[in-house]
Order: C-alpha cells, then sequence, then structure tokens
C-alpha cells in the first residue's frame, strides 16, 4: 500500500511537472507568414524578403535561444544520437541575443532569406527555394517538434500573407485580409470587457444577481462542509467519550465526585480567562519599585552626552 | 551683489513649501491633521487613521516637481514604498496576517452565521449599482463599490486594478468607514430591529475540535478559490495565515506573520495611501461622490445583514433563532463590527454576551467580500 501511494504520488507529480512545461518554449507558435514579399514589410536593411512572425501565447517570458526554425524535419528522429549533426537547413536561433526572450503575449518575426550573417533573427534558408511546404519550429535540444506550420505551394507566387485568424489559435491556417508582422493578427477592433458590461448591464442588476448568487453559492458550499464535518466530530467525539467512559467512571468513584464535563463553549471561556489572568498575574519579582520619594537624578544617556563619554584616565601622582 | 542674493533667495522661496502651497494643500493637511486627532484623541482604529493621516500631511507638502521627492514621482522614495499599493501585493500581505490572528471556531460551531457574511456583501453591489447611475464607469463603480465590503485591503487591492486613480479616494473612505463602525451601525441596527428581537439569546457555541479547525482552512481555500480564482491572492493568502496559526507547528511563522510582518505593511499601506491624497489627484467633486456612496454602501451593507438575520429566523426553531443584532457583523470590519454587536447587545441585556457569537459574520464577511472582489476582478479585469 506504501508503495502504491509513492506510485501515485510521483505519477501527480509527473503530470504536475508536465503542466508546468507547457509555460515554456513548447506553447510558442507560428503566428503568420509571406513567401512573396514584394513592397511588404522590410528588414533592418530595407530589404523586402519573405518572413514568419512567432507567437508567445504565455503568460510569462518565454526564450527562444537555442530553437530551431527549419523547412525540413527529416533530421528531427536522428538528433540526440551519438556523432548526429545538425542538418544543413536546420537554423539554430542564437543563444547570446538578448532579442529572443519573449515577453508575455508578444511577437518576433524572421526573417527566411537564407541570410544567417545579416543578424540572429535571419534564417540560413531561403524559402523561396524550399523543397518543402512546411516550417517547424524544433526544441533546443533538437528532439521535438514545438509547431509546424503547412502551406500552400502557390504562396510562392502570392503576395500574400498566410496564418492564423486569432493569435495562438492554430486551427484552419488560411490567407488573410490583413499584413500584421510583430503585432496581433486579430485587428477588428473588439469591445472590451468593461463595454459589453456596460451595454448589456447598465444598470448593474444583472451583475450584482450573479454576484450575490456566487457569494452565496460559495459560502453555502462552506456552510455544508462545516455542517457535515460538524456531525464527523461530533459522533467522533461521543465515540471517544464513551470509549473512556468506563475509566472516567471509575476515577470519579474514587474520588466521590460526579463526572462533570463541560458541555459548552462559554464555560471553557470562562476558564480559560480566569487561568490565563492567574498566569499573567504571577511574577517572581517586580519590574518597578514604588516610592513616595523624588529619584535622586533624572538622567539618560539621551540627555545627557557626558555619561556616555569615555572618562578621563586617573593619574595617580 | 544684493542683486544676485535677492534673486538665489527667492529661488529658494519658489523651491520651499510656502511658496507652492495652495488652498488646496491646506485643506488636505487639514483632514490629515483631523485623522490624526480622531485615532489619538478618539482612539478611532488609531492603527490605521495615524498612518494614514501622517501619510495624507506628507503627500501634501508642496513642492516642486522634479525634484524625486513626490509619491507619484519615479525614482522617489515614497513612490518605491507606493509600488506595493500599485501592485497590489500589500492586501494580500494584510490577509496572511489577519487569518494568522483570526479564529474560526464561531464560525465552524455555528456554521448557519456564515450566511449572514454572504448577505452582507449586498451593499458591494447595491452602491456598484448607484455608482453606475451616477456616471461612473463599470470599472470606476466596482472599486468605488468594494468600499461597502468594509475591508481597507480589498478596496485597495480591487481599486488598484480596476480604477487606480480613484485610489487614494477609495482607501481614505473605506478606512474612514471602517473607523466610523461604531458611529454608523448602531442607528440603523435600532431602526430595524424590535426591541423583543434584541434580547433574543442565541445558544452558547459548542467546543471545536483542533482537527476541525485545521481542516477548515484547507477545505475553504479548495472550495473558494475553485469557484473564484481571480481572488485567490486574498483568500489564499487568508486561509495560508490561518492554516499557520491552526496547525500548531508553525507558531514562529503564525507569530511573525500576525505581529511584525501585518505591522510593518499596515504601516507602509497606510502611510503610502495616504500620501497618495495629494491635493491636485483627490480635491475633485469625483471624491466626495465616492465618500457619499461609500457610505451609502456601507449603510446597505449593516442593513442587509440585519434584515437577513431577521428573515433568516422565520426559519428557525424557538431555541436556535439569531439575535439581529449580530447581522451588522456581516461586514468585514473585524473586530469592530462584531464589537459593535456586543456593545449593543448588552445595552438591552447585561447578562447577553453577543461577542462570540458576532465574530461568526464577521469572519465570513472577510471570507464574502475576498469573494466579491473575485467575481469583480473576473467581470471587469
Amino acid at each position: 500500500m506504501r508503495y502504491f501511494n509513492k506510485i501515485l504520488f510521483l505519477l501527480m507529480a509527473v503530470v504536475v511537472m508536465g503542466n508546468v512545461s507547457a509555460q515554456s518554449t513548447h506553447d510558442l507558435r507560428f503566428n503568420e507568414m509571406m513567401i512573396k514579399n514584394v513592397d511588404n514589410y522590410q528588414d533592418e536593411y530595407g530589404r523586402c524578403v519573405p518572413w514568419v512572425e512567432v507567437f508567445n501565447p504565455a503568460y510569462n517570458t518565454v526564450n527562444l535561444a537555442g530553437c530551431y526554425i527549419t523547412d525540413d524535419t527529416t533530421g528531427l528522429s536522428c538528433m540526440g544520437k551519438k556523432g548526429a549533426q545538425i542538418p544543413a537547413h536546420w537554423y539554430r536561433i542564437s543563444k547570446t541575443d538578448v532579442h529572443t526572450a519573449m515577453p508575455q503575449r508578444s511577437f518576433v518575426v524572421f526573417f527566411l532569406d537564407g541570410e544567417p550573417l545579416y543578424g540572429t533573427f535571419h534564417v540560413n534558408f531561403d524559402v523561396r527555394t524550399s523543397k518543402t511546404n512546411y516550417l517547424a519550429l524544433i526544441t533546443s535540444d533538437g528532439k521535438e517538434l514545438i509547431d509546424i506550420l503547412h502551406y500552400p505551394a502557390s504562396l510562392r507566387d502570392t503576395a500574400a500573407v498566410f496564418g492564423y485568424e486569432k493569435d495562438g489559435i492554430t486551427e484552419n491556417a488560411h490567407i488573410l485580409d490583413h499584413f500584421t508582422p510583430g503585432s496581433s493578427n486579430e485587428v477588428a477592433v473588439k469591445a472590451s470587457k468593461e463595454e459589453k458590461l456596460k451595454r448589456e448591464d447598465p444598470y448593474g442588476i444583472g451583475l450584482a444577481i450573479i454576484a450575490m448568487s456566487v457569494v452565496f453559492s460559495c459560502l453555502i458550499l462552506i456552510y455544508l462542509m462545516l455542517k457535515v464535518f460538524g456531525a464527523m466530530s461530533r459522533r467522533a467525539a461521543k465515540k471517544e467519550a464513551a470509549k473512556n467512559a468506563p475509566a472516567a467512571a471509575t476515577l470519579s468513584n474514587a474520588e466521590g465526585k460526579e463526572d462533570d464535563v463541560l458541555q459548552t463553549g462559554e464555560e471553557i471561556a470562562a476558564i480559560t480567562a480566569a487561568l490565563h489572568l492567574h498566569f499573567n498575574s504571577m511574577h517572581d519579582e517586580e519590574s518597578e519599585v514604588i516610592t513616595i520619594h523624588m529619584p535622586s537624578a533624572h538622567y539618560s544617556p539621551w540627555a545627557q552626552k557626558e555619561l556616555v563619554m569615555k572618562k578621563a584616565p586617573r593619574i595617580n601622582k | 551683489m544684493f542683486e544676485f542674493f535677492k534673486e538665489g533667495l527667492l529661488q529658494f522661496f519658489s523651491y520651499s513649501g510656502f511658496g507652492n502651497c495652495t488652498w488646496g494643500h491646506i485643506i488636505m493637511i487639514l483632514i490629515g491633521l483631523f485623522f490624526i486627532t480622531l485615532g489619538i484623541v478618539k482612539e478611532f482604529e488609531p492603527m490605521l487613521l495615524v498612518p494614514i493621516g501622517f501619510g495624507i500631511i506628507l503627500g501634501n507638502i508642496p513642492f516642486t516637481d522634479g525634484l524625486q521627492i513626490g509619491v507619484y514621482e519615479n525614482g522617489s522614495v515614497l513612490n518605491y514604498l507606493y509600488f506595493g499599493v500599485v501592485k497590489g501585493f500589500y492586501p494580500p500581505l494584510i490577509f496572511l496576517g489577519i487569518g494568522a490572528m483570526t479564529d474560526f471556531s464561531a464560525l465552524i460551531s455555528n456554521p448557519k452565521l456564515i450566511l449572514i457574511g454572504a448577505a452582507a456583501q449586498f451593499g458591494i453591489f447595491a452602491a456598484y449599482a448607484i455608482s453606475l447611475l451616477l456616471g461612473f464607469t463599470p470599472m470606476e463603480a466596482g472599486a468605488i463599490g468594494i468600499i461597502g465590503g468594509a475591508d481597507g485591503p480589498t478596496a485597495i487591492f480591487i481599486s488598484s486594478k480596476l480604477a487606480p486613480s480613484l485610489m487614494g479616494a477609495i482607501a481614505v473612505s473605506a478606512y474612514s468607514y471602517m473607523a466610523l463602525v461604531p458611529v454608523i451601525q448602531p442607528p440603523i441596527m435600532r431602526l430595524l430591529t424590535t426591541p423583543k428581537e434584541r434580547l433574543i439569546r442565541m445558544r452558547p457555541p459548542r467546543a471545536v475540535s483542533h482537527r476541525e479547525k485545521v481542516l477548515f482552512p484547507l477545505l475553504c481555500i479548495l472550495l473558494t478559490a475553485f469557484l473564484v480564482p481571480s481572488g485567490l491572492p486574498l483568500l489564499g493568502m487568508l486561509f495560508f495565515g490561518n492554516l499557520l496559526k491552526e496547525c500548531g507547528v508553525t507558531k514562529r511563522l503564525a507569530n511573525t506573520a500576525s505581529g511584525p510582518l501585518i505591522d510593518i505593511v499596515t504601516i507602509l499601506i497606510g502611510l503610502t495611501v495616504g500620501a497618495s491624497t495629494q491635493a491636485t489627484n483627490f480635491l475633485r467633486p469625483s471624491s466626495i461622490l465616492i465618500f457619499c456612496l461609500g457610505a451609502f454602501s456601507f449603510v446597505i451593507a449593516t442593513a442587509t445583514g440585519v434584515l437577513f438575520v431577521k428573515f433568516f429566523n422565520l426559519f428557525l426553531k424557538e431555541g436556535n433563532k439569531i439575535n439581529p443584532l449580530i447581522g451588522n457583523a456581516g461586514v468585514s470590519a473585524v473586530p469592530d463590527s462584531a464589537r459593535v454587536s456586543y456593545v449593543e447587545g448588552m445595552k438591552y441585556d447585561k447578562t447577553n454576551f453577543l461577542l462570540m457569537h458576532a465574530m461568526g459574520p464577521n469572519v465570513a464577511g472577510v471570507i464574502g467580500s475576498a469573494v466579491a472582489a473575485g467575481i469583480l476582478l473576473s467581470f471587469l479585469y
């Protein structure tokens, strides 16, 4: 049974660890991309080259450093094995660039131009000449696929942007109407929570009813829990009392007194208060001396600095 | 040479408080002095009103902008201390201390009292609705409404998230009304109860076992946080503090949380909230409205607590009835509102001790207001 508990605990720990790793590079997603960039987004050198946007949907900073971007995942199964080499089309993101740390819900754009010497965000393959029609993001150990974005081959000949309608929701990638490299794909102006509430519940009555229902539900749950525990506790106390009854009866008979059990909290409180007062009033020696005589001198080291100064040494002649 | 010294003196004067003083500063300094007087002379919540009052004076000493002195100037000492208010980490620390010093026995022994703590939260949402009618935005209305929870840390926590611009007024209003509990609540309690009801004697609470006390915070956090995760910072710290107190093996941690830690945070929160009430930000018509709405929500919260007990009594058997004078304790001003119940009860029957009974709804109010805060956050933030 003890071993079973240990195994259960380990399994739970694994599950929890699994969830913890969810707030890491595993969360990163390709968000949108463009191959035929004629007069659209420019890199830092003013060139219009293909690009892809990566999104961090987590609510913490995630560092891309060491991860790979590629258009060819064939080396995925070999990585990690002895003597395995990094495949040619795998671009390893620099570990020394501070800009690879992505703040929560942020975006970063990589240029797919095959010019890695142009900077951290320029990959080592040119997507315009790729033999495949996908982009893959791979973990820093090269063993796991973080995300893959399949695009239509026709994207190479169309000046269009391909991706997801909503950031981080990787369903139904398609040609988008808007070009938003480095920012959210959700360009439609959405009403905030506050605006929606103002529109739907202008007098606050709905919120009041719902909120009071939730407050009552919460406290009713606690009430029910306390009821159950109270009943269980009373039952346990009765059992205990029944178990100790013969011994208590013997003791009271031997002392010739009635069995006097404390019934209420008030009695207990009264006895506790009496004991508290009794123990607090006990002390070995008085802290102050009460006298009618005036003290001989009022002094303090704060008021009379000479009292804290070193005395001049006495010289015996 | 004379011109040079004259110019220097004039510049010195322009930098001094006298050179920058306005009527607003003087009014705010007088308000600060009034708070300190209330705290010291009348002993109304001195632990809160003295730091807040002094903070108001600090925040309203006039100075030239750019000297990195004011609470709103980046890099100033007061600004660093104010960070805990802006980011909302002082209130959960105070809740940790409250948890470590609260005894939930009264609630555990008589669980039905917890419902009074729920009913009294109506003040929050009534004030929310009225604030909307007066033209405040839903976020501002939510932050104003929370004053009715009678819980200073919760009010600061919510206003720092929903309406940072109104935080000074909301915090000062919440703490002022908490201090004025003994003045505000008794007339409402007397108005809504009959002499016969005020004499109701409640059954003495039963003794609560150690096991129940330890299990209470654990089960409560699971129940409440699963339902309202947005209340996690407040509820989590409250029940964690209580677990430290009740488990019996972390006495040192419980003592720190309920002693030095809460004292330090109270000093910092009181002083910086006071300092945030700079005349330029504070003396506005909206602040007066917030004070009025705060009073309204406090009155409604007290009234609904008392009325709920009367309603609840309709379903309870004779001998099990609840004295409606403990209904006011549903607001979470711990332990002042419970003390008010006790004092009012003693006025009508010198042998009717309501303090222990009133502590039940009082601590339930703390839980209730934290849950209500969580709901407001999830709807508005």
